[in-house]
């Protein structure tokens, strides 16, 4: 089995046909073709069908370009491991985190572990598939809204806030000390969507229980762009109380919202293996902030 | 520059735990300028050298040690990729799954699919009993077999085999004497049949009345042959039903009957037009349709 041959395939199978997988590899049709034909051979499997008169790939080389996924990911985070040897990076601490808490938490516990380690230490953020990074030993320490509750990982309670709402000075509801669920309904409400890997999420699991789930109009990622789009009037943020810590909410106002169930942030890394001088020392400051 | 290949992760490893190119080069059977040349590609290939050369022995660079483990993980993956190669080749990582009645399943399938399993030991086979026409449309199928379906135009249906409309009666009842019945000779028994809209067959054997002069009007209907025999053991005096079952089952106190004139029926695979085949289901196809003449 050749990588090359391989990624043929998978070009193949993304792009749709052998004309734009040829486009997207900068080689001839006929190469991909002939790429196609020999790794039928040597694989011994049907990647190629002619449907109504296209060239089109068979239910197998969906299913190969489906396996071959964690093998191309292997390859891009060896050829990532040698960039950050030639930034001077390798010995970096490494972390994954959501969207969500990547802009609250973090940077003060990271700016304070910095310090710590007379500035010595460089850093590495990731963001999504927070378990898989984890348990792929891609990441020493991770951050998220829910317990893992996966064998080999260990959860670590961080500190819960209730969910805020951020708005515009100039909105009318800016006048409220407190928003309740009810003064919010008919409101173009603007919060994270669900990630859909994630086993629980603590600020999902808040927003349900408060009603507000079917409520927002406005789906992001980052909290950055849930503020901003308050900034412009755009709607209310629903997020958690975490982001007040940060300069996010600056020129913007921020109103508890009644009742809130509590959004709760855990720090997660491998167990058995002990933590590494950076990352233990960042946990120590991940968790003293809450304390 | 070339990529990092696996191969090339599977020799740096190799150098990495034996310290030198010679005894990599034996543990690996290849020669020893095979290993050294590699070697260089891949640190071309990833822009970093990995190894200190000290004393005729390849030291791994402390900096290099993350990028060791993470082509450990190359290693791996491939590993596993070579391994599920072979599941999709025997047929196991991609089921085939086929929608058809119980009748066709019991007989006709049953017997393609042992041919098929001498051939693909390791196959892994899904027998659905559904509409095959809305499991097909709704992508939970790969092939359909019924009677005579009503299908969308993408639906590719192709006539392989033909069977007959029989009747089964209760072997005390004094129509099992006969080896032949007609449809008026049925007119005073309560029939237990099929929906004349839900099922093709239902839809034939009402036409076929309609063409005698006889009202179709079953006091049970059914959706398979197979439910309509084991509701006669128990109440009706006689059922409609296609000639497959009686072929690939016996009934134990039923007698079959020819219906005259015969009302043949026509058994078709149903493949998708838009979506290819895997091997597996190609060589079913094979099997089911091209080593067997109509009739």
């Amino acid at each position: 089995m050749r990588l090359g041959a391989l990624q043929v395939i998978d070009a193949f199978v993304r792009l749709g046909g052998t004309g734009e997988a040829a486009q997207g590899l900068g080689v001839s049709q006929s190469a991909v073709i002939k790429s196609l034909h020999m790794a039928e051979k040597e694989l011994d499997l049907s990647l190629v069908a002619i449907v109504q008169g296209r060239l089109t790939p068979t239910p197998e080389a969906l299913e190969l370009s489906r396996l071959a996924r964690p093998a191309f990911g292997a390859l891009r985070r060896a050829h990532h491991e040698a960039d950050m040897i030639r930034v001077g990076m390798a010995d970096r601490l490494r972390i994954a985190t959501v969207p969500g808490l990547a802009h609250s938490i973090l940077p003060p516990a990271i700016a304070s572990a910095r310090r710590d380690l007379s500035d010595r230490a460089a850093v590495e953020v990731m963001f999504d598939h927070v378990r898989d990074h984890l348990s792929a030993n891609e990441v020493d320490l991770a951050i998220s809204y829910g317990p893992m509750a996966t064998e080999g990982l260990r959860d670590i309670v961080l500190r819960s806030s209730p969910l805020v709402c951020v708005l515009d000075e100039a909105h009318p509801l800016a006048a409220h000390d407190t928003l309740s669920r009810e003064v919010l309904e008919g409101q173009r409400l603007i919060s994270y969507g669900p990630d859909g890997i994630s086993l629980a999420d603590s600020f999902q699991d808040a927003l349900g229980r408060i009603g507000l789930s079917d409520q927002i109009a406005i789906t992001v990622r980052h909290t950055d762009s849930a503020c901003h789009l308050a900034r412009e009037g755009v709607g209310i943020a629903v997020v958690d109380g975490f982001v007040i810590s940060s300069s996010l909410t600056q020129g913007l106002a921020v109103r508890s919202l009644d009742e809130s169930p509590l959004v709760t942030a855990f720090a997660h890394h491998r167990d058995g293996a002990p933590l590494d001088h950076a990352a233990r020392i960042l946990l120590e400051h991940l968790v003293g902030a809450g304390a | 520059m070339k990529a990092l290949t696996p191969t090339h992760a599977t020799v740096l490893r190799a150098v990495g735990r034996c310290g030198t190119t010679v005894e990599a080069a034996r543990q690996l059977h290849l020669t020893q300028s095979a290993v050294s040349k590699i070697i260089a590609r891949s640190e071309s290939a990833l822009g970093v050298p990995v190894f200190d050369r000290r004393d005729g022995r390849l030291i791994l660079r402390s900096e290099a040690r993350g990028l060791m483990s993470a082509l450990g993980h190359v290693e791996d993956e491939w590993r596993a990729l070579r391994g599920a190669v072979g599941d999709v080749r025997s047929g196991r990582a991609l089921p085939l799954r086929i929608a058809s009645t119980p009748s066709i399943g019991q007989g006709l399938i049953a017997q393609a699919i042992r041919r098929l399993v001498t051939d693909y030991p390791q196959a892994r086979i899904e027998l659905i009993m559904g509409d095959a026409p809305t499991e097909l449309s709704k992508g939970a199928a790969d092939l359909g077999v019924m009677f005579s379906p009503r299908v969308t135009d993408d639906i590719a249906l192709t006539p392989f085999a033909h069977a007959s409309i029989i009747a089964l009666v209760r072997e005390d009842d004094p129509l099992a004497r006969c080896r032949q019945v007609s449809l008026p000779e049925l007119r005073n028994h309560r029939l237990i049949c099929f929906d004349r809209e839900k099922s093709p067959l239902g839809w034939l054997i009402a036409r076929a009345h309609e063409q005698a002069g006889i009202d179709y009007a079953p006091f049970m209907t059914v959706p398979y042959s197979i439910s309509a025999a084991h509701l006669l053991a128990r109440q009706g005096d006689v059922i409609l039903i296609d000639s497959l079952l009686t072929q690939a089952q016996r009934f134990e106190g039923l007698v079959r009957l020819d219906v005259t004139p015969e009302l043949p029926i026509t058994i078709c695979l149903m493949t998708v037009r838009s979506r290819p085949l895997t091997r597996l289901a190609a060589r079913f196809v094979e099997i089911l349709v091209r080593d067997r003449q109509p009739g």
